[in-house]
């Protein structure tokens, strides 16, 4: 590599990516902002096509064989923020991401789901997207499950996993199973603070270490700053890496094409400090999420189970009831809310699971860079429908929680003095939520770049090239249209393969939809 | 600045349970503290400086009225946050898991390492 970067050293996976020695100037043909699912599929796609891309992270690489031991350690190493995000609003939603190398696939769940074929098509209709649509998408999909090795639970997933089947078994709702991508997954439960086995089939498992032999460059600890532009064209980018010396170094980056695939909070910033501004992180959606703790009568041992591998699917796409990890100090957490009240299910913890509700929302939020900071402010704002579908999505909680076997059920609002029979839940069905003291959580950001050929509310064509810009696009959840109701990252992955395919197309390297190829099983 | 801030504050919030011996205690809110200013350090800017200035805040209502809990309005968020953070890493704390029975974090590592590579799915 030119310019004064170096590998470096060994780590446990066999590869490490290179690190900045000092000032640098770098190019590239393709230059790819983030190795997130968005950025690792567009670097593999186009590694595979012979060109030459060079990746850049903001976080650091940690591979499984150094994962963080400890939630703390790992909201400090591998999350945003320390993980501690919102979006403001009233209430202000509690968001995650990753910053790390493979972005927010090394911290999640791995939980592989298509966004419904209805939705798709939708999309392409409303928002006038060429090529779109889930006969469109199918191909790009099957290819995430492949890479990603997208698998069914196994029959004895445990019983955070069984209460979800039995209390909708018992109510005669719909059930459905979560495919995973992993490969030889025994369940450690520490998907979130980064998989130390490397069984979860994140970014750094699969299409970066693929990529990497096939000749990208990968660059971790350097966050891209700002993009600046020429005749209509991005002729610089510049960026700011941590050297191996520990040192900050600035880095200036000359590539021919650029794809962002910073996420929907980091890509439109980054657009934004660089003076696109048009449609750019105005209409930035998620899925508002409200959890519950529930105790049961038999020991559950969460903590040691694998995550709740079903999901309630009746209510869907509008509103879907999963489960979440539970170990001590995330239950702890959650029982923060209200702590004086709650805290004597502490010493019940082997008894108690935390499952949430999560609603395909209507609401949107804006996301603007902030002088001096590198995170933005991100706004949000949910709409009078999404309060009601809160409030039912927190009666169709509690029932099922019920139906299952629970005996107290405590939802994420300040003071609320939580539930003790279903009798109690149907007399305040649907009851408004108190705005104020309701705690909202994501994990699912997207929409703040859409795409589409409309005259207005879109920030990219079809294929995710920014207005006006002729060398830049965006490959990431911004260019999820709507809130899918569904986990995103398989949306997220077909969308950039997508986009990176029509790259190809447009620059006559290789024509679209060839690139559809299997994975040699590694 | 703030750890010396958040200390008092930190140490109203550690749990009464499980229940610890005198030492453990006093290196578990040790740790705690240490975590929960790590964690407000790398929280962006905007949330950092706006913690901060509530903690201050906190910090002299505490001194009057004896605790930091229930103070409403913008403190309800603060309380929560700070709380939140305090008890996380508590309960994540080895000498808090080895009184849960709880594999702690290496150990339950080390050990799916093993059953991988000999293997043994679960
Ligand atoms: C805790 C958690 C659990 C989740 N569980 C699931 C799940 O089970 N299933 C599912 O489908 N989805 C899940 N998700 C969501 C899913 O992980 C994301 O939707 C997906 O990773 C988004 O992909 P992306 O490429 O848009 O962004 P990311 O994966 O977030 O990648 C963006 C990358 O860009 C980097 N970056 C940002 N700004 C810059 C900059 N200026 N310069 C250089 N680099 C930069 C970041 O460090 C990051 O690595 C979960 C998310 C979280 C946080």
């Amino acid at each position: 590599m030119r310019g004064g970067a170096r590998p470096a050293g060994p780590a446990g996976s066999g590869w490490a990516p290179h690190r900045i020695g000092g000032p640098a100037t770098l190019s590239c043909d393709v230059l790819v902002i983030g190795s997130g699912a968005g950025g690792a599929s567009v670097a593999a796609t186009l590694v595979e096509a012979g060109r030459d891309v060079l990746m850049l992270d903001e976080g650091a690489h940690l591979d499984a064989a150094h994962a963080p031991a400890s939630v703390p350690e790992s909201f400090r190493r591998m999350w945003r923020g320390s993980g501690i995000l919102a979006a403001l609003g009233t209430p202000p939603v509690a968001y995650a991401e990753g910053r790390c190398v493979g972005g927010g696939t090394e911290i999640n769940s791995a939980i592989f789901q298509r966004a419904p074929d209805t939705l798709l098509d939708d999309w392409a209709k409303r928002y006038r997207i060429a090529e779109f649509g889930a006969a469109a998408l199918g191909p790009y999909y099957d290819r995430a499950a492949k890479v990603v090795n997208a698998t069914p639970p196994p029959p004895d997933a445990g019983l955070p996993t069984d209460i979800l089947r039995r209390g909708g078994a018992a109510l005669g709702w719909k059930v459905v199973e979560l495919d995973r991508g992993t490969r030889r997954c025994v369940g450690t439960n520490y998907c979130s603070l980064g998989c130390p086995t490397g069984g979860k089939q994140s970014m750094t498992a699969t299409q970066i270490p693929d990529a990497l032999s096939g000749g990208l460059r990968l660059i971790a600890d350097c966050r891209a700053a700002r993009l600046r532009l020429r005749g209509g064209r991005v002729v610089e980018v510049t960026a700011q890496a941590r050297g191996a010396d520990g040192r900050r170094h600035r880095v200036v980056l000359r590539p021919r094409e650029v794809f962002v695939c910073a996420g929907a909070i980091h890509s439109p910033a980054l657009l934004r400090r660089s003076g696109l501004t048009r449609c750019v992180g105005d209409t930035l959606r998620l899925h508002p999420t409200l959890k519950a703790t529930a105790l049961f009568d038999e020991v559950l041992d969460a903590h040691d189970a694998r995550l709740p591998l079903t999901a309630i699917s009746e209510f869907m796409p509008d509103r879907r009831i999963g489960g979440s990890v539970t170990q001590p100090g995330l239950l702890a957490m959650s029982l923060a809310e209200d702590w004086a009240e709650r805290s004597w299910l502490m010493p019940e913890w082997r008894r108690c699971g935390q499952y949430y509700t999560m609603i395909r929302a209507a609401g949107t939020g804006t996301v603007r860079p902030l002088p001096l900071s590198a995170e933005p402010l991100v706004r949000y704002a949910l709409t009078e429908s999404d309060w009601t579908q809160l409030a039912r999505g927190a009666t169709e909680l509690a029932r099922v929680m019920f139906a299952a076997g629970a005996r107290h059920v405590y939802p994420s609002i300040a003071g609320h003095p939580g539930w003790a029979s279903p009798e109690e839940v149907l007399a305040q069905a649907d009851a408004p939520l108190p705005r104020t003291r309701t705690s909202l959580m994501t994990i699912h950001l997207f929409s703040s770049l859409p795409p589409g050929e409309r005259s207005d509310g879109v920030a990219t064509d079809s294929f995710g090239r920014v207005s006006g810009v002729e060398n830049l696009r965006i490959a990431d959840a911004s260019q999820i249209p709507e809130a899918p109701g569904v986990n995103p990252q398989a949306t997220v992955m077909a969308m950039a393969y997508r986009n990176a395919e029509a790259f190809l197309a447009a620059s006559g390297t290789k024509t679209r939809r060839t690139a559809f190829r299997e994975r040699s099983a590694a | 600045m703030l750890q010396r801030v958040l200390r008092p504050i930190v140490a109203e919030f550690q749990p009464d349970w499980p229940v610890l011996s005198a030492a453990d205690r006093a290196t578990v809110r040790e740790a705690s503290l240490s975590d929960t200013v790590r964690a407000i350090r790398g929280a962006p800017p905007h949330f950092r400086a706006a913690v901060t200035l509530l903690a201050l805040a906190a910090a002299a209502a505490m001194a009057v009225r004896g605790t930091a809990a229930g103070l409403g309005g913008p403190f309800r968020s603060f309380e929560r946050l700070v709380r939140s953070l305090t008890l996380l890493s508590v309960f994540e704390h080895p000498a808090v898991k080895d009184a849960l029975r709880v594999e702690r974090g290496p150990d339950r590592q080390a050990r799916m390492r093993a059953l991988r590579a000999d293997g043994v799915l679960r």
